[in-house]
């Protein structure tokens, strides 16, 4: 069972499931950052190990601008892997609205993003698990780097990153510079799992 | 009692569907997008609108905006993942009746539906 097999009505509703979830996440970031969130659509789709690179080099993030890269692995019925990247050219603002000044050093700005990253990964994930009723647990986030980091952890990590379905949620601050980008990678079995759910769902709804 | 389902996933109206009050009947026009749902409002009667906010092309706000200022705003409830309070206060400034979080269950339908007047 693949992502590739899922009908279209099973992706729709995959996409439902994960637009609730992309909702707690845009919601737990505002509270964060006070903060109104642009949300937009999120994007499904099927991905080898050799596109996840090219993933960052689409869209708005076609460009050169810096980026951190936070990872944050999860477990349960639902296994996969999560990653958050933030356009560094909003980092100066994000770090005044998460209450660091100027004078923050490298180490208190980097827990800022590890713990931003472990608010709206949760929520995301967790957005995508409990309809289903599954419970996730999460390992720690754990800083990658930069664009040549993001690359070389994904040649490194085969297994994190094989063939799976790549759940693209982007978020924005209105009037602020920063926006940011989550990948939530789940692998085969996790999609044979969540196939079963909708399957689930679909028919609950249908029996009315 | 002429209800419009506005949201771009089929599960969402499904399930915004499952959750009608059954005491109430109702004919309902399921659209996947906002300017599909300005068109529907013009051009023929809707006494009940669900609007979801995100959706490509016209968002849901977007679809509130162009009611507004054409005057022709059914009564309106947003249906949405979209949580954040600045939300639920936007879409009320832009004339909806009442904000939803999804997912919908039917008691908490009933309720708005009776608050707003309309079961």
């Amino acid at each position: 069972m693949t992502a590739l097999s899922l009908s279209g009505e099973k992706l729709d509703a995959l996409q439902e499931l994960v637009n609730i979830g992309m909702g707690r996440a845009g919601a737990a970031l505002a509270k964060a950052l006070g903060a109104f969130v642009q949300l937009a659509v999120p994007a499904l789709d099927m991905i080898d190990r050799q596109r996840v690179g090219s993933l960052l080099d689409q869209g708005s993030w076609a460009n050169n601008h810096e980026v951190e890269v936070v990872r944050q692995r999860f477990f349960g019925a639902l296994m996969g892997e999560s990653v958050m990247v933030f356009d560094s050219q909003g980092h100066g603002e994000l770090f005044d609205l998460l209450g660091h000044g100027p004078d923050a050093n490298a180490s208190e700005r980097q827990e800022a993003l590890l713990d931003l990253a472990n608010v709206v990964i949760g929520a995301c994930v967790n957005g995508i698990a409990e309809p289903i009723n599954e419970a996730v647990s999460f390992a720690p986030p754990a800083r990658i780097g930069g664009r040549p980091d993001l690359h070389a952890y994904i040649s490194r990590e085969p297994t994190a990153f094989s063939q799976g379905l790549v759940v693209n949620v982007d978020f924005k601050l209105e009037a602020h510079a920063f926006f940011s980008r989550v990948l939530v990678f789940l692998p085969e079995h996790s999609i044979a799992r969540i196939d079963q759910a909708i399957t689930q769902l679909l028919d609950g709804l249908a029996a009315v | 009692m002429r209800v419009l389902i506005v949201d771009d996933s089929r599960l969402a109206r499904m399930a915004l569907r499952k959750a009608l009050p059954p005491s109430v009947p109702t004919e309902v026009i399921e659209v996947a997008n906002g300017n599909d749902a300005i068109q529907c409002v013009e051009s023929s009667r809707v006494d009940l609108m669900f609007l979801d906010l995100t959706m490509p092309e016209r968002d849901g706000y977007q679809v509130l905006k162009a009611l507004q200022d054409s005057g022709r705003t059914p009564p309106t409830i947003v249906v949405s993942a979209d949580v954040q309070s600045m939300a639920a206060e936007r879409v009320m400034k832009l004339g909806a009746l009442a904000f939803l979080k999804k997912s919908v269950n039917q008691a908490e339908l009933a309720d708005v539906l009776k608050r707003a007047g309309l079961l």
